[in-house]
């Protein structure tokens, strides 16, 4: 679809960006509330800190890799039927 | 002519315009969404000056001014006192018993594998991060004197992302228009050809979409032996997270077009030359690399999907260096 690299680059900016919103929304629904602020700064402090997912899982109750994985099917097909619009 | 038929071959073919467009609306929803329901999460963004989206530009300023803080101010203490010098690595490489008393070129070969990444376990940190500058200079002397390879971690002033992280298995690239999978079957004479499993070389598939450089020749006719070997053995590495990749083009895509990098597997010391030839993994597969079929099977085996890895340039101004397995002893 995209004719030159850059052109790809954008596209994969853009869904990387729409999938960091639908990622932190998903964590803020389901991380109670109480947990928020601490958990806004320790993801502004280190975003590529792997016990973030840790400190997640201990306050969710539901798996958070499993989460994760079922937001990111949901964005892909919803990506493939704008596509196929 | 089928109506399903008329049907799909009437259909609009949707644009790259057009579908940015649709991304964008998409993209500006989400935030929208995003902010709505968590308006102190938007303030909290906006008090910080970064946009949630952005989020990964911000992670690479953290995790790039650490290693350069961490460069700094701790590891010359850190490594003259803690870490072997390259020479021990070498020199305890050469002592080993096993490879004096083993006969059988194949046994010692897989003895110094098993040296080689004994040591680099003992080097590397456990969880794959960038390296410092002393970590990697010590790697790229050990490259130079185990493996023969002239490899560094910055080339002609370009550096990764991450030179230590892990590979995950890639398909065939097309070649060509009109290239098909059966066409990637290993002949006898190339890797996986005889007796090393063509089934699984084949069995990766064919990728759907192009490499980020393209068909690597405009038509069958134009394919060449040498084309074929950058093909065979390709490497993906993440360009598109560069921080200055858009910035500086269209030098880094020439830059990085087919450019030669070493591959060590850190759990066996299998080591291989390979060309990059597209761009990825995407960060959210907990993948830095990506491997050509024939790359990951001698890398680690048939069934080798995902590992850790030191990828390195490859420094090669004459091209003399051939691509493919690097075999030592």
């Amino acid at each position: 679809m995209a004719e030159t690299e850059e052109e790809r680059h954008e596209l994969w900016q853009i869904v990387d960006e729409i999938l960091h919103h639908r990622i932190l929304h998903l964590f803020l629904d389901k991380l109670p509330e109480m947990h928020h602020d601490e958990f806004l700064h320790r993801f502004h402090k280190s975003p590529h800190d792997e016990n973030l997912l840790g400190f997640l899982n201990e306050r969710i109750e539901e798996n958070v890799e499993e989460l994760i994985k079922e937001e990111m099917e949901l964005l892909t097909s919803e990506i493939l039927r704008e596509i196929r619009k | 002519m089928t109506k399903s038929a008329h049907k799909k071959s009437s259909k609009k073919k949707l644009t790259s315009e057009e579908f940015r467009q649709k991304l964008k609306l998409k993209h500006l929803e989400s935030k929208r969404k995003l902010f709505e329901k968590y308006p102190k999460v938007d303030k909290f963004f906006k008090d910080k000056g970064i946009d949630p989206g952005k989020i990964r530009e911000h992670s690479t300023k953290i995790l790039g001014a650490s290693a350069i803080a961490g460069a700094l101010l701790f590891s010359p203490p850190l490594t003259s006192s803690a870490l072997p010098t390259p020479q021990e690595i070498i020199e305890k490489l050469k002592s080993d018993k096993n490879i004096k008393i083993e006969d059988k070129q194949s046994l010692l070969l897989r003895n110094n594998n098993v040296n080689l990444a004994n040591s680099l376990t003992g080097l590397l940190p456990k969880k794959s991060r960038p390296l410092n500058r002393n970590e990697e200079k010590i790697l790229e002397q050990v490259f130079s004197q185990v493996l023969g390879v002239a490899a560094r971690a910055s080339l002609e002033g370009e550096h990764l992302n991450t030179t230590y992280g892990y590979i995950g298995a890639e398909q065939h690239l097309r070649r060509f228009p009109g290239d098909t999978l059966l066409q990637h079957a290993p002949t006898p004479k190339d890797f996986g050809g005889e007796g090393q499993g063509s089934g699984s070389i084949l069995k990766e598939g064919l990728a759907p979409g192009l490499g980020a450089w393209g068909y690597f020749a405009p038509s069958k006719d134009a394919l060449t032996p040498k084309i074929e070997e950058i093909e065979r053995w390709y490497a993906v590495v993440q360009t598109l997270y560069l921080p200055d990749w858009s910035a500086r083009q269209p030098h880094l895509k020439n830059w990085y077009k087919y450019r030669k990098v070493l591959i060590v597997n850190i759990d066996n010391g299998n080591a291989v030359v390979a060309s990059i030839a597209d761009s990825g993994p995407a960060i959210w597969t907990g993948k830095h690399f990506g491997g050509s079929p024939e790359v990951m099977h001698y890398l680690g085996g048939a069934k080798y999907k995902k590992g850790p890895v030191i990828v390195f340039f490859v420094d090669d101004p004459y091209n003399k260096v051939p691509l493919g397995p690097v075999e030592y002893n």
